[in-house]
Protein backbone atom coordinates (compact mmCIF):
# COMPACT_ATOMS: atom_id res chain seq x y z
CA UNK A 1 0.00 0.00 0.00
CA UNK A 2 2.65 2.45 0.48
CA UNK A 3 4.48 1.70 -2.46
CA UNK A 4 1.73 2.65 -4.41
CA UNK A 5 0.77 5.46 -2.28
CA UNK A 6 4.04 6.85 -3.17
CA UNK A 7 3.26 6.08 -6.79
CA UNK A 8 -0.32 8.16 -6.34
CA UNK A 9 1.88 11.09 -4.82
CA UNK A 10 4.82 11.25 -7.45
CA UNK A 11 2.31 11.05 -10.35
CA UNK A 12 1.57 14.75 -9.62
CA UNK A 13 4.92 15.22 -11.21
CA UNK A 14 4.64 12.92 -14.09
CA UNK A 15 4.41 13.42 -17.55
CA UNK A 16 1.19 14.01 -18.79
CA UNK A 17 -0.89 10.92 -19.27
CA UNK A 18 1.81 8.49 -18.49
CA UNK A 19 -1.08 5.73 -17.90
CA UNK A 20 -1.42 5.44 -21.82
CA UNK A 21 2.30 5.54 -22.51
CA UNK A 22 4.88 2.52 -23.52
CA UNK A 23 8.54 2.48 -24.48
CA UNK A 24 7.89 4.69 -27.44
CA UNK A 25 6.16 7.27 -26.22
CA UNK A 26 8.87 7.14 -22.99
CA UNK A 27 11.78 7.40 -25.31
CA UNK A 28 10.62 10.12 -26.46
CA UNK A 29 9.75 12.01 -22.99
CA UNK A 30 13.30 11.51 -22.39
CA UNK A 31 15.02 11.99 -25.58
CA UNK A 32 12.72 15.72 -25.59
CA UNK A 33 13.78 16.24 -21.95
CA UNK A 34 10.00 16.39 -20.67
CA UNK A 35 10.78 13.41 -17.98
CA UNK A 36 13.77 13.60 -15.19
CA UNK A 37 13.92 9.75 -14.63
CA UNK A 38 12.29 6.10 -15.50
CA UNK A 39 12.91 2.75 -17.03
CA UNK A 40 13.98 2.45 -20.35
CA UNK A 41 14.03 -0.78 -23.11
CA UNK A 42 17.45 -1.67 -23.43
CA UNK A 43 16.63 -1.04 -27.13
CA UNK A 44 15.65 2.46 -27.20
CA UNK A 45 18.72 3.14 -25.39
CA UNK A 46 20.41 4.27 -28.59
CA UNK A 47 18.26 6.72 -29.42
CA UNK A 48 19.58 9.50 -26.50
CA UNK A 49 22.79 9.63 -27.94
CA UNK A 50 21.25 10.40 -31.36
CA UNK A 51 21.75 14.29 -31.46
CA UNK A 52 18.88 13.76 -34.07
CA UNK A 53 16.25 12.86 -32.04
CA UNK A 54 17.95 13.90 -28.42
CA UNK A 55 18.10 17.31 -27.07
CA UNK A 56 20.22 15.38 -23.57
CA UNK A 57 23.12 13.78 -25.56
CA UNK A 58 25.83 13.42 -23.28
CA UNK A 59 23.57 14.64 -20.37
CA UNK A 60 22.27 11.44 -19.24
CA UNK A 61 23.36 8.24 -17.71
CA UNK A 62 22.21 4.55 -17.17
CA UNK A 63 22.00 2.98 -13.72
CA UNK A 64 21.00 0.36 -12.04
CA UNK A 65 17.42 0.85 -10.29
CA UNK A 66 17.95 1.84 -6.70
CA UNK A 67 17.83 -1.52 -4.31
CA UNK A 68 17.55 -3.84 -7.67
CA UNK A 69 15.30 -6.55 -7.55
CA UNK A 70 13.61 -5.38 -10.21
CA UNK A 71 12.02 -8.11 -12.92
CA UNK A 72 14.10 -9.38 -16.02
CA UNK A 73 12.22 -9.98 -19.11
CA UNK A 74 13.04 -10.73 -22.50
CA UNK A 75 11.44 -11.75 -26.16
CA UNK A 76 12.06 -14.66 -27.27
CA UNK A 77 11.70 -16.86 -30.28
CA UNK A 78 8.05 -18.24 -31.55
CA UNK A 79 8.75 -21.68 -33.11
CA UNK A 80 5.81 -22.88 -35.42
CA UNK A 81 4.94 -26.56 -34.94
CA UNK A 82 5.81 -26.80 -38.51
CA UNK A 83 9.45 -26.28 -38.11
CA UNK A 84 10.11 -29.43 -37.01
CA UNK A 85 9.65 -30.46 -40.63
CA UNK A 86 13.18 -29.06 -41.66
CA UNK A 87 14.82 -29.17 -37.92
CA UNK A 88 18.50 -28.65 -39.13
CA UNK A 89 17.38 -25.56 -40.83
CA UNK A 90 15.89 -24.15 -37.61
CA UNK A 91 18.90 -25.02 -35.60
CA UNK A 92 21.34 -23.23 -37.75
CA UNK A 93 19.13 -20.08 -38.20
CA UNK A 94 19.03 -20.33 -34.25
CA UNK A 95 22.78 -21.15 -34.36
CA UNK A 96 23.12 -18.07 -36.60
CA UNK A 97 21.38 -15.30 -34.53
CA UNK A 98 22.90 -16.36 -31.48
CA UNK A 99 26.75 -16.40 -32.08
CA UNK A 100 29.24 -14.21 -31.51
CA UNK A 101 29.80 -12.24 -34.32
CA UNK A 102 25.81 -12.32 -35.25
CA UNK A 103 25.12 -10.64 -31.18
CA UNK A 104 28.42 -8.28 -31.65
CA UNK A 105 27.17 -6.75 -34.93
CA UNK A 106 23.82 -6.24 -33.83
CA UNK A 107 24.69 -4.64 -30.16
CA UNK A 108 23.29 -1.25 -31.61
CA UNK A 109 20.15 -3.12 -32.15
CA UNK A 110 19.25 -5.66 -29.15
CA UNK A 111 21.26 -6.15 -25.55
CA UNK A 112 23.53 -9.54 -26.84
CA UNK A 113 22.32 -12.01 -24.57
CA UNK A 114 25.94 -13.67 -24.43
CA UNK A 115 27.72 -12.55 -21.62
CA UNK A 116 30.88 -12.67 -23.20
CA UNK A 117 29.74 -9.74 -25.47
CA UNK A 118 27.93 -8.00 -22.99
CA UNK A 119 30.58 -7.65 -20.85
CA UNK A 120 33.20 -7.34 -23.49
CA UNK A 121 35.16 -3.74 -22.89
CA UNK A 122 35.02 -2.73 -26.15
CA UNK A 123 31.06 -3.30 -26.52
CA UNK A 124 30.76 -1.20 -23.19
CA UNK A 125 33.12 1.58 -24.47
CA UNK A 126 30.53 1.91 -27.90
CA UNK A 127 27.58 1.36 -26.39
CA UNK A 128 27.63 3.33 -23.34
CA UNK A 129 24.44 1.77 -21.78
CA UNK A 130 25.48 -2.19 -21.60
CA UNK A 131 27.45 -1.97 -18.32
CA UNK A 132 24.55 -0.48 -16.28
CA UNK A 133 22.61 -3.60 -18.55
CA UNK A 134 24.64 -5.82 -17.58
CA UNK A 135 25.02 -4.80 -13.35
CA UNK A 136 20.78 -4.95 -13.84
CA UNK A 137 21.56 -8.71 -14.90
CA UNK A 138 22.89 -8.95 -11.62
CA UNK A 139 20.73 -8.19 -9.23
CA UNK A 140 17.68 -8.44 -11.43
CA UNK A 141 15.08 -11.53 -11.28
CA UNK A 142 13.24 -13.39 -13.36
CA UNK A 143 9.38 -12.94 -12.83
CA UNK A 144 7.77 -16.08 -10.92
CA UNK A 145 7.37 -19.25 -12.86
CA UNK A 146 3.45 -18.99 -13.12
CA UNK A 147 1.90 -19.59 -16.27
CA UNK A 148 -0.71 -17.28 -15.30
CA UNK A 149 1.00 -14.54 -14.10
CA UNK A 150 1.24 -12.17 -16.73
CA UNK A 151 -2.88 -12.29 -16.61
CA UNK A 152 -3.22 -12.01 -12.72
CA UNK A 153 -0.85 -8.75 -13.34
CA UNK A 154 -3.12 -7.38 -16.23
CA UNK A 155 -5.76 -7.61 -13.59
CA UNK A 156 -4.41 -6.51 -10.90
CA UNK A 157 -2.55 -3.25 -12.41
CA UNK A 158 -5.88 -2.06 -13.95
CA UNK A 159 -6.67 -1.80 -9.81
CA UNK A 160 -3.22 -0.23 -9.36
CA UNK A 161 -3.82 2.26 -11.86
CA UNK A 162 -7.17 3.26 -10.82
CA UNK A 163 -5.49 4.23 -7.33
CA UNK A 164 -2.41 5.70 -8.72
CA UNK A 165 -5.23 8.72 -10.92
CA UNK A 166 -7.38 8.44 -8.23
CA UNK A 167 -10.15 6.67 -8.91
CA UNK A 168 -10.09 4.53 -6.10
CA UNK A 169 -8.57 4.58 -2.63
CA UNK A 170 -5.39 2.53 -2.67
CA UNK A 171 -6.73 0.01 -0.07
CA UNK A 172 -9.73 -0.64 -1.81
CA UNK A 173 -8.37 -0.79 -5.06
CA UNK A 174 -5.06 -3.53 -3.84
CA UNK A 175 -8.75 -5.63 -2.30
CA UNK A 176 -10.45 -5.47 -5.58
CA UNK A 177 -7.52 -6.27 -7.46
CA UNK A 178 -6.26 -9.28 -4.99
CA UNK A 179 -10.17 -10.60 -5.02
CA UNK A 180 -10.13 -10.31 -9.09
CA UNK A 181 -6.55 -12.44 -8.92
CA UNK A 182 -7.89 -14.59 -6.47
CA UNK A 183 -10.60 -15.53 -8.61
CA UNK A 184 -8.84 -15.94 -11.69
CA UNK A 185 -6.30 -17.91 -10.14
CA UNK A 186 -9.65 -20.20 -8.36
CA UNK A 187 -11.30 -20.24 -12.07
CA UNK A 188 -7.16 -22.09 -13.31
CA UNK A 189 -7.87 -24.21 -10.88
CA UNK A 190 -5.25 -22.91 -7.85
CA UNK A 191 -7.93 -22.48 -5.61
CA UNK A 192 -10.68 -24.32 -4.29
CA UNK A 193 -13.96 -22.31 -5.30
CA UNK B 1 -33.83 -18.48 -57.29
CA UNK B 2 -32.42 -20.39 -54.60
CA UNK B 3 -29.78 -20.74 -56.51
CA UNK B 4 -29.09 -17.43 -57.11
CA UNK B 5 -29.43 -16.84 -53.58
CA UNK B 6 -27.18 -19.88 -52.60
CA UNK B 7 -23.45 -17.61 -52.90
CA UNK B 8 -24.68 -15.07 -50.32
CA UNK B 9 -26.39 -17.36 -48.23
CA UNK B 10 -23.52 -19.42 -48.22
CA UNK B 11 -21.29 -16.42 -47.04
CA UNK B 12 -23.70 -15.07 -44.62
CA UNK B 13 -23.73 -18.57 -43.06
CA UNK B 14 -20.27 -18.61 -42.78
CA UNK B 15 -19.59 -15.55 -41.63
CA UNK B 16 -22.30 -14.81 -38.96
CA UNK B 17 -24.73 -17.32 -38.02
CA UNK B 18 -21.52 -19.61 -37.56
CA UNK B 19 -19.81 -16.99 -35.72
CA UNK B 20 -23.50 -16.16 -33.82
CA UNK B 21 -24.12 -20.01 -32.88
CA UNK B 22 -20.43 -20.54 -32.08
CA UNK B 23 -20.75 -18.24 -29.12
CA UNK B 24 -24.00 -19.04 -27.75
CA UNK B 25 -22.68 -22.37 -27.82
CA UNK B 26 -19.46 -21.89 -26.25
CA UNK B 27 -20.83 -18.98 -23.67
CA UNK B 28 -22.52 -21.90 -21.73
CA UNK B 29 -19.23 -23.79 -21.42
CA UNK B 30 -15.98 -23.38 -19.06
CA UNK B 31 -13.93 -23.00 -22.31
CA UNK B 32 -10.19 -22.07 -21.07
CA UNK B 33 -7.75 -21.70 -24.05
CA UNK B 34 -4.71 -22.71 -22.17
CA UNK B 35 -6.65 -25.92 -20.96
CA UNK B 36 -7.50 -29.25 -23.21
CA UNK B 37 -10.88 -29.71 -20.74
CA UNK B 38 -13.83 -28.02 -21.74
CA UNK B 39 -16.57 -28.50 -19.54
CA UNK B 40 -20.39 -27.56 -19.20
CA UNK B 41 -21.12 -24.62 -17.23
CA UNK B 42 -24.57 -24.01 -17.91
CA UNK B 43 -25.65 -20.27 -17.27
CA UNK B 44 -22.25 -19.72 -14.86
CA UNK B 45 -20.90 -17.84 -17.10
CA UNK B 46 -23.46 -15.05 -17.45
CA UNK B 47 -24.39 -14.93 -13.56
CA UNK B 48 -20.56 -14.45 -12.89
CA UNK B 49 -20.62 -12.18 -15.60
CA UNK B 50 -23.93 -10.01 -13.94
CA UNK B 51 -22.24 -10.30 -10.81
CA UNK B 52 -19.34 -8.69 -11.49
CA UNK B 53 -18.55 -4.93 -10.79
CA UNK B 54 -16.54 -4.36 -13.40
CA UNK B 55 -19.00 -5.77 -16.35
CA UNK B 56 -21.58 -2.88 -14.74
CA UNK B 57 -18.81 -0.66 -14.81
CA UNK B 58 -18.02 -1.35 -18.55
CA UNK B 59 -21.36 -1.52 -19.11
CA UNK B 60 -21.99 2.40 -17.97
CA UNK B 61 -19.01 3.04 -19.78
CA UNK B 62 -20.64 1.96 -23.02
CA UNK B 63 -23.65 3.74 -22.54
CA UNK B 64 -22.00 7.48 -21.50
CA UNK B 65 -19.25 7.19 -24.31
CA UNK B 66 -21.70 5.68 -26.88
CA UNK B 67 -24.77 8.35 -25.48
CA UNK B 68 -22.38 11.49 -25.70
CA UNK B 69 -20.55 10.59 -29.25
CA UNK B 70 -23.70 9.69 -31.09
CA UNK B 71 -25.41 12.77 -29.71
CA UNK B 72 -22.41 15.10 -30.66
CA UNK B 73 -22.16 13.56 -34.28
CA UNK B 74 -25.80 14.24 -34.50
CA UNK B 75 -25.66 17.38 -33.60
CA UNK B 76 -22.56 18.47 -35.61
CA UNK B 77 -23.81 16.18 -38.52
CA UNK B 78 -26.76 17.80 -38.43
CA UNK B 79 -25.37 21.05 -38.59
CA UNK B 80 -22.70 20.67 -41.02
CA UNK B 81 -25.59 19.11 -43.48
CA UNK B 82 -27.57 22.02 -43.24
CA UNK B 83 -24.17 24.33 -43.85
CA UNK B 84 -23.53 22.44 -47.04
CA UNK B 85 -27.58 22.40 -48.04
CA UNK B 86 -26.90 26.21 -47.93
CA UNK B 87 -23.86 26.15 -49.85
CA UNK B 88 -24.10 27.39 -53.02
CA UNK B 89 -20.47 26.51 -54.08
CA UNK B 90 -17.75 23.89 -53.59
CA UNK B 91 -20.29 21.31 -51.73
CA UNK B 92 -18.34 18.29 -53.31
CA UNK B 93 -15.08 19.43 -52.28
CA UNK B 94 -15.96 20.37 -48.62
CA UNK B 95 -17.87 17.21 -48.31
CA UNK B 96 -14.82 15.55 -49.41
CA UNK B 97 -12.42 16.53 -47.07
CA UNK B 98 -15.35 16.02 -44.20
CA UNK B 99 -15.57 12.53 -45.32
CA UNK B 100 -11.77 11.77 -45.12
CA UNK B 101 -11.47 11.05 -41.37
CA UNK B 102 -14.36 8.40 -42.28
CA UNK B 103 -12.08 6.55 -45.02
CA UNK B 104 -8.84 6.84 -42.46
CA UNK B 105 -8.48 3.02 -41.06
CA UNK B 106 -9.33 3.36 -37.63
CA UNK B 107 -6.33 1.95 -36.01
CA UNK B 108 -4.00 4.57 -38.43
CA UNK B 109 -6.48 7.37 -37.29
CA UNK B 110 -5.75 6.60 -33.75
CA UNK B 111 -2.34 6.81 -34.06
CA UNK B 112 -2.72 9.90 -35.78
CA UNK B 113 -5.27 11.37 -32.91
CA UNK B 114 -2.61 9.81 -30.17
CA UNK B 115 0.14 11.40 -31.37
CA UNK B 116 -2.20 14.87 -31.18
CA UNK B 117 -3.04 14.69 -27.94
CA UNK B 118 -0.29 13.60 -25.97
CA UNK B 119 1.08 15.20 -23.34
CA UNK B 120 3.52 17.99 -23.50
CA UNK B 121 4.61 17.73 -26.93
CA UNK B 122 1.95 15.86 -28.57
CA UNK B 123 0.44 19.05 -31.45
CA UNK B 124 -2.19 20.00 -29.27
CA UNK B 125 -0.86 20.27 -26.29
CA UNK B 126 2.15 22.20 -27.64
CA UNK B 127 -0.26 24.40 -29.55
CA UNK B 128 -1.87 25.27 -26.39
CA UNK B 129 1.52 25.71 -24.16
CA UNK B 130 2.91 27.61 -26.89
CA UNK B 131 -0.16 30.64 -26.43
CA UNK B 132 0.43 29.99 -22.22
CA UNK B 133 -2.54 27.92 -21.86
CA UNK B 134 -1.59 25.11 -19.33
CA UNK B 135 -3.34 21.55 -21.52
CA UNK B 136 -5.33 19.07 -19.41
CA UNK B 137 -4.33 16.05 -19.22
CA UNK B 138 -6.49 14.55 -22.27
CA UNK B 139 -5.55 10.87 -21.86
CA UNK B 140 -4.45 10.49 -18.48
CA UNK B 141 -7.01 12.03 -16.30
CA UNK B 142 -10.10 9.72 -16.54
CA UNK B 143 -12.63 12.52 -17.35
CA UNK B 144 -10.56 13.87 -19.59
CA UNK B 145 -9.89 10.46 -21.23
CA UNK B 146 -13.36 10.16 -21.73
CA UNK B 147 -13.67 13.45 -23.66
CA UNK B 148 -11.17 12.42 -25.77
CA UNK B 149 -12.38 9.08 -26.87
CA UNK B 150 -15.75 10.84 -27.45
CA UNK B 151 -14.13 13.62 -29.92
CA UNK B 152 -12.39 10.92 -31.70
CA UNK B 153 -14.99 9.09 -31.98
CA UNK B 154 -17.28 12.19 -33.29
CA UNK B 155 -14.05 13.57 -35.79
CA UNK B 156 -14.01 9.31 -37.19
CA UNK B 157 -17.84 9.00 -37.27
CA UNK B 158 -19.63 12.32 -37.77
CA UNK B 159 -18.91 12.52 -41.42
CA UNK B 160 -21.03 9.34 -42.19
CA UNK B 161 -23.92 11.07 -40.49
CA UNK B 162 -23.50 14.45 -42.30
CA UNK B 163 -23.36 12.61 -45.23
CA UNK B 164 -26.28 10.74 -44.71
CA UNK B 165 -28.61 13.41 -43.12
CA UNK B 166 -27.35 15.70 -46.46
CA UNK B 167 -28.28 13.27 -48.81
CA UNK B 168 -31.85 13.30 -46.94
CA UNK B 169 -31.98 17.20 -47.42
CA UNK B 170 -31.11 17.02 -50.76
CA UNK B 171 -34.11 14.62 -51.37
CA UNK B 172 -36.53 17.29 -50.05
CA UNK B 173 -39.32 19.06 -51.26
CA UNK B 174 -38.46 22.82 -51.51
CA UNK B 175 -41.79 23.69 -52.42
CA UNK B 176 -42.90 23.35 -48.63
CA UNK B 177 -39.63 25.41 -47.66
CA UNK B 178 -40.35 28.32 -50.31
CA UNK B 179 -44.11 28.02 -49.34
CA UNK B 180 -42.73 28.68 -45.61
CA UNK B 181 -40.66 31.51 -46.46
CA UNK B 182 -43.69 33.52 -48.52
CA UNK B 183 -45.54 32.93 -45.19
CA UNK B 184 -42.65 34.62 -43.43
CA UNK B 185 -40.98 32.15 -41.56
CA UNK B 186 -37.66 32.88 -40.13
CA UNK B 187 -34.53 30.27 -40.74
CA UNK B 188 -35.01 28.51 -37.01
CA UNK B 189 -38.74 28.49 -37.56
CA UNK B 190 -38.20 26.87 -40.71
CA UNK B 191 -35.91 24.54 -38.76
CA UNK B 192 -37.52 23.42 -36.27
CA UNK B 193 -41.45 23.23 -38.34
CA UNK B 194 -40.28 21.96 -41.07
CA UNK B 195 -36.82 20.46 -41.70
CA UNK B 196 -36.52 18.72 -38.33
CA UNK B 197 -40.33 17.55 -38.57
CA UNK B 198 -39.43 15.87 -42.26
CA UNK B 199 -36.17 14.16 -41.39
CA UNK B 200 -37.40 12.99 -38.48
CA UNK B 201 -37.45 9.34 -40.34
CA UNK B 202 -33.73 9.58 -41.15
CA UNK B 203 -32.10 11.05 -38.08
CA UNK B 204 -33.60 8.04 -35.79
CA UNK B 205 -32.24 5.38 -38.72
CA UNK B 206 -29.20 6.93 -38.65
CA UNK B 207 -29.10 7.32 -35.06
CA UNK B 208 -30.49 3.38 -34.55
CA UNK B 209 -27.19 2.99 -36.89
CA UNK B 210 -24.56 4.65 -35.09
CA UNK B 211 -25.84 3.54 -31.86
CA UNK B 212 -25.44 -0.23 -32.48
CA UNK B 213 -21.92 0.32 -34.84
CA UNK B 214 -20.80 2.60 -31.34
CA UNK B 215 -21.51 -0.33 -28.67
CA UNK B 216 -18.53 -2.15 -31.05
CA UNK B 217 -16.49 1.33 -30.16
CA UNK B 218 -13.38 -0.84 -30.21
CA UNK B 219 -9.87 0.45 -32.20
CA UNK B 220 -9.50 4.13 -31.22
CA UNK B 221 -10.01 3.40 -27.67
CA UNK B 222 -7.32 0.71 -27.86
CA UNK B 223 -4.64 2.52 -29.62
CA UNK B 224 -5.48 6.11 -27.94
CA UNK B 225 -6.11 4.68 -23.76
CA UNK B 226 -6.36 0.66 -24.07
CA UNK B 227 -9.75 1.66 -21.83
CA UNK B 228 -7.65 2.99 -19.16
CA UNK B 229 -7.00 5.24 -17.52
CA UNK B 230 -7.99 2.50 -15.16
CA UNK B 231 -11.19 1.33 -16.27
CA UNK B 232 -12.10 4.91 -17.09
CA UNK B 233 -12.49 4.01 -20.75
CA UNK B 234 -12.78 0.46 -20.69
CA UNK B 235 -16.05 -0.20 -22.96
CA UNK B 236 -17.63 -3.34 -23.25
CA UNK B 237 -15.90 -4.52 -26.31
CA UNK B 238 -12.51 -3.86 -24.64
CA UNK B 239 -13.50 -5.64 -21.46
CA UNK B 240 -14.87 -8.91 -23.85
CA UNK B 241 -11.53 -8.17 -25.85
CA UNK B 242 -9.19 -8.38 -22.49
CA UNK B 243 -11.20 -11.84 -21.34
CA UNK B 244 -11.26 -13.38 -24.64
CA UNK B 245 -7.88 -12.62 -26.34
CA UNK B 246 -5.98 -12.15 -23.16
CA UNK B 247 -6.88 -14.29 -20.46
CA UNK B 248 -8.28 -16.63 -23.07
CA UNK B 249 -11.19 -17.48 -21.35
CA UNK B 250 -13.48 -17.89 -24.68
CA UNK B 251 -16.65 -19.27 -22.33
CA UNK B 252 -16.81 -15.90 -20.41
CA UNK B 253 -16.24 -13.87 -23.76
CA UNK B 254 -19.08 -15.33 -25.83
CA UNK B 255 -21.78 -15.14 -22.81
CA UNK B 256 -20.14 -10.99 -22.17
CA UNK B 257 -20.37 -11.08 -26.17
CA UNK B 258 -24.04 -12.48 -26.21
CA UNK B 259 -25.15 -10.28 -23.12
CA UNK B 260 -24.20 -7.36 -25.85
CA UNK B 261 -25.80 -8.93 -28.24
CA UNK B 262 -28.76 -8.67 -26.14
CA UNK B 263 -28.70 -4.86 -24.58
CA UNK B 264 -27.75 -3.91 -28.46
CA UNK B 265 -30.96 -5.65 -29.48
CA UNK B 266 -33.15 -4.13 -27.01
CA UNK B 267 -31.78 -0.71 -27.57
CA UNK B 268 -32.38 -0.80 -31.31
CA UNK B 269 -36.25 -2.84 -30.42
CA UNK B 270 -36.89 0.35 -28.13
CA UNK B 271 -35.79 3.12 -31.24
CA UNK B 272 -37.97 1.08 -33.53
CA UNK B 273 -40.79 0.53 -31.26
CA UNK B 274 -40.38 4.42 -30.72
CA UNK B 275 -39.97 5.33 -34.52
CA UNK B 276 -43.25 3.36 -35.23
CA UNK B 277 -45.12 5.00 -32.43
CA UNK B 278 -43.99 8.48 -33.61
CA UNK B 279 -44.99 8.27 -37.45
CA UNK B 280 -45.05 5.10 -39.08
CA UNK B 281 -42.85 6.29 -42.05
CA UNK B 282 -39.74 5.47 -40.63
CA UNK B 283 -39.18 1.47 -41.36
Amino acid sequence: MAAIDLYRRLSAFAVPGFTSQANDENTVNFAQDVAATGQQWATRCATMDNPQRSKVVGKIQWAVPPGGRQAITTDGYAISKFSTKNKEMLFRILAKALDEDSQRGAADLATPTRRAVLNDPAIQAKFRWYPAVSKCLDVGEPLPALAEFNEAAEVACKRIVQAIVGQMPVKAALDAGAAEVVELLTRRGYYRG
Amino acid sequence: MWLFMAPSVLVIALVLFYPFFSAVYYSFFNYYLGSQAITFAGFDNYTALLSEARFWITMGNTFFIVGASVALQLVLGLALALALYACTRGVRLISLLNFLPHVVTPVVGGIFLKWIFVGRWGLLDATLISFNIFPPDWLGDPDWARFTVIMADTWKFMPFLMLVLYAGLQAFDTALLEAARIDGASNWQLLWHIILPMMKPLILFVVAIRTMDAFRFFDLIYVLTNGGPGTATETITLYTYQIGFRLLEVGRASALGVLTLIVVAMMVALLIWFMQRRGREAF
